[in-house]
């Protein structure tokens, strides 16, 4: 009587400290990125990078953040760029690849190449600058952040992959009790798909969020500049000016002492900085990952 | 049926939400094309809806919060001028080449476009036609700024005997030079007149080393060889009274014997011992604990910007060789082809050489805002007001520009005067075209990169590795890059009708 629940108590234990080990190796990571952002410089360029460093030092957040509205406009115009994109992404990946996947549309084939085909071959940088800039005139404008992210063909065709594991039977029960196209569509294949649209829309908001090249080449207007971009620029021009002998001078302008600014930390800063909210967003969609798996196709 | 009802429930629940969603993005789209058209509409009802506009690309060191004050400020001094309003487009250094040549191949509209010889490369945007002639609108718009300066600087702006950029007057020469704490100048008595080639500072660097614990005599992050110093020709590496146009190879025999003299600095212990692994230029004296150290350029006032970057200890200037001009290609602006009004580009870029005015707005912002006017020349700047550029060199002739506190008073009379007294190169138009031979300077770039830092600083040993370097350099095909650069320099000469 007595063996049988030590027998658990041990089995059990062991589980757990496997477990607890899983989830430290997953963790240790992100504390040492968030511990080496807060690091002294001239502790991690003594001892390299430690868990516990011999100073503490908030400088490199205090670069970056000197200028708090610089750098809270430049997450409103983040976050408004990865909503918007999002939602209005989501509903065309959704609606195409829904069209793609239905088997009695008529050209399915011939649509399914012409998407794939943009995924192989594309016009390239500067033809793109030119539809953006001299016919879609999105110059200086938000939508030049939303527009060119809206439609991936790679999305487009996982979402159509998983539509048509949709069996046809409920596309056309729903046709015989009289729906039309579009409540169909809204009222049984976006319910059923959530599990995709949950996914895609994570990538989605990601690619937004972590897009800062075309703010570069479309955005002049400091305003408008987005999170990424501006902490890119912030790194790449410190890169440049500390790696050109022509610019050792030029860091007295910049108003930063580069004998101690915390380059390293600054980049662990960075890190922290754009992929903080992220880490926030992720465990509210993972809530749809696992509802998606219980919910089943034809039930009840 | 009750899970089916609850389905149903969840289905009317979620499809109320996403009809939320879209009119939510429907009414946030609606918003953003509403502020699009009221900032256009507000843009063209600026005051001057007549005035045509110019657009100015030019690379700055950060975002400027006012610049779009500055830029008013600068459309109020133009607009009886030029007729013209101007858009300044800056775009950071790292950046810049990217970014302009995305809008250059796109033939993006611009009217002024900043290039130079190590950003943008100016000859090679040249060859592909990406900037205008500049002869006639010179004649016609610019005889002004024609006479600010005289033909070796034009002649940089030029390609294939015709005017094709406007160079900015700065220093267009290097001198280099020994740059030394005057707090041991004066312990020591050194007298720097007797300073005359590096090897003279040896006794110094003794008496430092002896004297001063915790200084570090000399300081260096990749040595200090460079042609000027040993009379070599700083552009077709020949000496420079070779009647026989010798092209030399990458070793040189003052190669040689300058790594030998570093090592045995570095062995006695007068070279910091980190020196083949900096990076920063800035990190050998920013600590202020270093005595000596070697500046390729010796530029005038920069005692000044060292004195800021060493923790402000006074500096003095050692020049170790004649000053070489070096040209004024460096920073340069030039007429894009798609500019629609090429003549009142010209005109902008003339009254921004010659106004005094408009040059230090645009320099240092908005007087009584950004800076405060002092005695004379001066100017206090208040870096954290919102405009500061710190590139007088990028918009045009420095003799322009007002003084920061602290830059020596004779600043431009020493820029003008070394300008003037340098050296130009023979060779000044000869262009070491490099087309063919991209894999063997990239194979020696890979063994500059592994032995370079390394023997300049004397960090090894150059009777060991020296031989190691000078085999590696040839495998790599640095005999081909050399023979290749003597056939043409040979073409350039006959053209010339030298031989």
């Amino acid at each position: 009587m007595l063996a049988k629940p030590t027998q658990a108590v041990w089995s059990q234990l062991i589980i757990h400290a496997v477990f607890i080990l899983i989830t430290i190796v997953m963790l240790v990571p992100f504390a040492l990125v968030i511990i080496i952002s807060f690091s002294d410089e001239q502790s991690i360029l003594h001892n390299g990078f430690r868990l516990i460093p011999d100073q503490f030092s908030a400088k490199a957040y205090h670069y970056f953040l000197k200028t708090p509205d610089t750098i809270l406009r430049a997450y409103g115009v983040t976050i408004i760029v990865a909503v918007i994109g999002t939602c209005i992404s989501l509903i065309l990946t959704s609606t195409m690849g829904y069209v793609l996947s239905r088997k009695d549309y008529g050209l399915q084939r011939a649509t399914s190449f012409y998407v794939f085909f943009t995924m192989l071959f594309n016009g390239g940088l500067v033809p793109f600058y030119i539809l953006v800039t001299q016919i879609l005139h999105l110059k200086n404008s938000i939508w030049a952040l939303i527009i060119p992210g809206l439609l991936s063909p790679f999305y487009v065709l996982i979402m159509k992959g998983f539509m048509s594991k949709i069996p046809t039977e409920i596309i056309e029960s729903a046709k015989v009790e009289g729906a039309r196209e579009w409540r169909i569509y809204m009222k049984m294949i976006l319910p059923l798909s959530k599990p995709a649209l949950a996914t895609l829309g994570l990538f989605i908001l990601f690619n937004y969020w972590n897009e800062w090249f075309n703010a570069l080449l479309f955005i002049n207007n400091e305003q408008l500049v987005p999170l990424q971009l501006l902490l890119v620029r912030t790194m790449n021009t410190l890169d440049f000016i500390t790696s050109r002998p022509e610019f050792a001078t030029a860091m007295v302008s910049l108003n930063v002492d580069m004998g101690d600014f915390p380059k390293t930390s600054a980049k662990f800063a960075v890190a922290v900085l754009s992929a903080g909210p992220m880490l926030l967003v992720f465990p509210f969609f993972q809530r749809f990952f696992v509802k998606g798996l219980t919910i089943g196709a034809i039930k009840g | 049926m009750n899970n089916r009802k609850a389905g149903k429930f969840r289905d009317k629940v979620l499809s109320r939400r996403l009809k939320w969603i879209a009119v939510l993005s429907l009414a946030a789209c609606l918003t953003f094309a509403a502020a699009g058209c009221t900032k256009s509409q507000q843009a063209d009802g600026d005051g001057g809806a007549d005035l045509d506009e110019l657009i100015w690309y030019y690379p700055q060191n950060k975002a400027n919060a006012d610049l779009q004050l500055v830029n008013d400020e600068v459309n109020r001094l133009i607009a009886d001028k030029v007729h013209a309003r101007v858009k300044l487009q800056p775009v950071d250094f790292a950046n810049y080449e990217q970014k302009l040549n995305t809008l250059v191949a796109a033939s993006d509209p611009m009217d002024i476009v900043w290039t130079s010889n190590w950003l943008f490369p100016w000859d090679a945007n040249a060859r592909k036609g990406v900037f205008q002639p500049l002869d006639e609108l010179l004649e016609r718009d610019g005889q002004k700024l024609k006479a600010s300066m005289s033909p070796r600087f034009w002649n940089d702006g030029k390609q294939d005997g015709k005017q094709l950029a406007v160079p900015n007057y700065q220093i267009a020469a290097t001198r280099p030079s020994l740059i030394i704490q005057k707090r041991f100048v004066d312990k020591y008595k050194l007298d720097l007149g007797a300073i005359r080639k590096i090897d003279d500072i040896e006794p110094f660097l003794k008496q430092l080393k002896e004297g001063e614990p915790g200084i570090v005599p000399f300081g260096t992050t990749r040595g200090f060889y460079t042609n000027h110093i040993y009379g070599i020709d700083w552009r077709a590496t020949v000496y420079r009274n070779d009647a026989a146009y010798r092209v030399l190879p990458d070793v040189t025999p003052e190669m040689k014997q300058n790594f030998a003299l570093v090592h045995a600095w570095y062995d006695k212990g007068y070279i910091n011992q980190d020196a083949a692994t900096l990076n920063n230029v800035s990190d050998v004296y920013n600590k202020g604990n270093t005595a000596v150290w070697f500046d390729f350029t010796g530029k005038p006032g920069s005692e000044a910007e060292f004195k800021a970057g060493d923790g402000g200890f006074d500096v003095v200037l050692v020049p170790l060789a004649k000053p070489s001009f070096t040209g004024a290609a460096s920073s340069m602006n030039a007429i894009s082809r798609t500019s629609k009004h090429p003549d009142k580009a010209m005109r902008l870029l003339e009254l921004v050489n010659t106004d005094k005015q408009l040059y230090n707005t645009l320099v240092y912002g908005i007087e009584g805002k950004h800076y405060t006017r002092l005695d004379g020349n001066y100017v206090r700047l208040n870096p954290d007001a919102g405009y500061f550029t710190n590139t007088d060199w990028v918009f045009g002739n420095i003799r322009n520009e007002y003084l920061p506190e602290g830059a020596p008073a004779d600043k431009i009379e020493q820029t003008v005067r070394i300008n003037d007294e340098a050296e130009v190169s023979p060779y000044y138009d000869f262009v070491f075209r490099t087309d063919d031979l991209k894999a063997e300077l990239a194979n020696v770039k890979a063994v500059n990169d592994e032995y370079y830092a390394a023997l300049a600083t004397g960090t090894i040993d150059p009777a060991k590795y020296l031989p190691i370097y000078e085999e590696k350099l040839n495998k790599a095909g640095s005999e081909r890059i050399r023979a290749e650069k003597q056939k043409q320099l040979d073409e350039w000469v006959e053209a010339k009708g030298k031989k």
